[in-house]
């Protein structure tokens, strides 16, 4: 008897439970996304003629900070130098925090950094060729090239961004994850990034 | 005489002292270029109800098993107007339990409130968005004379092998339920998909 119930049992739960779910009747599914999208717009300007920084310059001759050529040229010419100190001055106070708490970090002392900032800007000319106009920054391109025969050998981004809380000047920033700073020398005045 | 001549030399150092510092630079035309970046942030489904698709508050929900949000959603609003404090607690998923425990209401002023919002209305289900294991219902409220009240987004959660309350959904901003609700996901029809913001940096002057 127990037997001969139970698939009745299961038709009565299936038919109260299909009852329940009909009133819930819908269309069929559309597949919708949510996409973010972010544009960010820049200008990029080639100096005319490019811009050769003298990389010997005496630290008092370029304290002038109220043009970003100006940092980066700083900026440069400090690392041609060695002049670590002068370096740091050049960096926002978080990049210049950071910049310390690494060479903490790997162990390195002032000479140490000293003498890879000479290696690196060693037997070269910088020629300023671009700078790129986005957001609060102003990214300025530079190329290294041989003293001997005017072969290129590297190639620099620096970003500068004004300061007024340091006396109103540009400092140089660390925005080595931007989108902009990493892809702006794409060929072309538009691209398209799917992360 | 002298005084002018004076002031003209000054004037003149003064003009070379500024030329020293603020260095002059040829520039090419400037090059517009733009960066867009796309990121699916979720993939969702989105169903409209059959119509009529309503219900006179509150539904019998002792039977209810709560494997679908409809279940969850009728239960929530009229275990409010029965005062059934337990079936709605039960209904709670794991965060909205903690919230419940913070939170400290006036439960009578809420019930009143709920009652004279919901009590003898009809609830008509519109739509249901559902992103893995996240459903939004949304809803009309509807007066006696069949005209709209108010229409409404609740989120739901599968949790445990049930449908929960997800009382914590409309106020994570992280949470795509979010997005649902105060983007007013419900207003968009069709296939379009949810272009859910757009920044744009431009240029500032440089110097």
């Amino acid at each position: 008897m127990k037997f001969t119930l139970m698939p009745i049992a299961m038709i009565l739960c299936i038919m109260s439970a299909t009852q329940v779910l009909a009133v819930f009747e819908k269309n069929p599914p559309v597949l919708k996304k949510i996409i973010s999208e972010e544009v960010s717009q820049f200008y990029v300007t080639d100096y005319v003629p490019y811009v050769k920084v003298e990389l010997n310059s005496a630290q008092d001759k370029l304290q002038y900070i109220k043009q970003p050529e100006q940092t980066v040229i700083m900026y440069v010419c400090s690392q041609a130098q060695g002049n670590v100190d002068w370096f740091l001055t050049t960096l926002s106070r978080d990049y210049s925090a950071s910049f310390l708490a690494n060479m903490a970090d790997q162990g390195k002392t002032k000479d140490m950094v000293s003498k890879e900032m000479k290696t690196s800007f060693a037997d070269v000319d910088v020629w300023l060729q671009s700078i790129i106009a986005y957001g609060d920054y102003n990214i300025i391109h530079y190329v290294k090239k041989k003293v001997t025969d005017g072969s290129v050998v590297g190639i620099g981004d620096v970003a500068v961004r004004f300061q007024v809380d340091m006396g109103g000047g540009w400092k140089v920033e660390n925005i080595s994850d931007d989108v902009v700073f990493k892809n702006w020398n794409f060929v072309g005045d538009s691209m398209v990034i799917t992360k | 005489m002298k005084s002018i001549l004076f002031t003209m030399i000054m004037v003149t150092i003064a003009i070379n002292v500024q030329a020293e510092q603020l260095r002059v630079f040829s520039y090419s035309q400037p090059v517009a270029k733009s960066i867009l970046e796309r990121e699916v942030k979720a993939s969702f489904t989105d169903q409209t109800y059959i119509q009529p698709s309503e219900f006179i508050l509150p539904v019998a929900y002792q039977n209810f098993l709560y494997a679908i949000p409809e279940e969850t959603f009728l239960a929530e609003l009229s275990s409010l107007i029965n005062d059934d404090d337990a079936t709605r607690v039960n209904l709670l998923d794991e965060k909205s339990v903690i919230l419940e425990g913070q939170v400290s209401y006036d439960a009578d002023e809420a019930r009143t409130q709920i009652n004279d919002l919901l009590v003898g209305k009809k609830v008509r289900l519109q739509r249901l968005v559902t992103l893995e294991n996240l459903s939004v219902i949304v809803f009309d409220i509807v007066d006696t004379d069949g005209s709209t009240i108010i229409t409404m987004a609740f989120p739901y959660t599968f949790e445990s092998g049930k449908w929960k309350i997800c009382n914590d959904c409309s106020i994570d901003s992280s949470n795509p339920a979010y997005i649902f609700v105060n983007d007013n996901a419900y207003d968009f029809e069709g296939s379009e998909d949810i272009i859910s913001k757009i920044k744009v940096f431009t240029p500032v002057p440089r110097y």
